[in-house]
């Protein structure tokens, strides 16, 4: 059984409980600790900010597809990923303060409301992931000499190659769903 | 041992309610009562239950008469009709939260005891009697009296 087969059997949901999200909102608002923070982003900010890259995945597509046809080089492809994370970063708030207005919803008191997200298929999971780790190791780079992007060579031909291969895997899963 | 939840889920209440808007059938008012109205209403019915409580103490210790309990009951139940309204409408805006389009939002409600809803269906069926006109006769009264002493009890017994 491949990993697409075993995929469509289980299918992975990510449960958001909005009764937890109001308690902790309500104790951060008296006293925020680092704790709670990162409770509040592993438990409710991560997986709804994973779902919209998931849900904005044409977009991503396009850059890498614009990348791999080698009509845009690496300086451009990275600047792209970054417009594409900065948009991300936008919609986010619009659905954490979604989350907030249910915080007031007398039906609260009634019983527990859940958002249950469908976790994201694990080929474009990796393929996420690798890009973003890409990215933000340039970022790093950049940041340290202070020149815009030091990458050698071999390296970037190490990259496209991977990036290819990851994201043929991910055409092959996507044609599978559908 | 094993709790028992009535799961309302929010994507299905907004599919049919976009459905009645159309086209009302018959089918689809019995989806709304009984996946929705229903379990709202009892579960409400069950918070508010210290008001009820308070009545059938009144009726136990027979400040008032079978007549009296009966429409203080019908009172009540009109209380929580309105109160199941508006939390109706929360359901009507949570629709429209664009969180649904990125999953589905449920809402789980805690079920009663049956001694509750038992209590409650009693009531019910008596009040029902009563609205159609039916007298209640002396021994029917007693034993209707001695029929809400017992359920209270075992609803106290076991009251969460």
């Amino acid at each position: 059984m491949n990993n697409n087969e075993i995929y469509s059997m289980v299918n992975n949901i990510t449960i958001l409980n909005i009764h937890s999200y109001k308690k902790l909102k309500e104790k951060k608002v008296v006293n925020q600790t680092l704790m709670e923070l990162a409770e509040a982003f592993e438990v409710y900010e991560k997986p709804i900010t994973a779902k919209l890259q998931y849900m904005e995945r044409d977009r991503f597509f396009r850059i890498i597809k614009k990348y791999l046809a080698k009509e845009g080089d690496i300086y451009c492809f990275v600047t792209d990923c970054r417009g594409f994370f900065l948009d991300i970063i936008k919609l986010a708030p619009q659905f954490y303060s979604e989350l907030d207005q249910l915080i007031g919803f007398q039906l609260l008191n009634l019983g527990t409301l859940e958002l249950k997200i469908e976790a994201n298929p694990p080929e474009w999971v990796r393929l996420y992931d690798f890009v973003e780790e890409f990215y933000y190791d340039i970022e790093e780079r950049r940041e340290s000499t202070g020149t815009t992007i030091v990458i050698n060579q071999e390296e970037e031909q190490e990259f496209y190659d991977s990036l290819q291969k990851l994201f043929q895997e991910v055409e092959k899963s996507e044609e599978f769903s559908s | 041992m094993i709790k028992k939840i009535t799961v309302l889920n929010i994507n299905d209440y907004k599919e049919v309610t976009l459905q009645k808007l159309s086209s009302e059938t018959v089918r689809d008012h019995l989806i709304m009562v009984d996946n929705y109205h229903e379990p709202l209403l009892e579960r409400l019915m069950f918070l508010e239950r210290d008001k009820l409580f308070k009545i059938i103490e009144k009726f136990l210790r027979k400040e008032i008469n079978i007549r009296n309990f009966l429409y203080a009951y019908d009172e009540f139940s009109s209380e929580i009709l309105e109160l199941r309204l508006k939390f109706c409408s929360e359901l009507d805006q949570l629709k429209n939260f664009h969180l649904l389009n990125i999953g589905t939002l449920e809402l789980k409600i805690d079920s009663n005891s049956s001694y509750f809803d038992s209590l409650v269906y009693l009531l019910d069926e008596k009040l029902g009697k009563l609205e159609n006109g039916e007298l209640i006769s002396e021994p029917e009264e007693q034993e209707f009296y001695e029929l809400i002493k017992q359920l209270f009890k075992w609803v106290q017994r076991f009251d969460e």
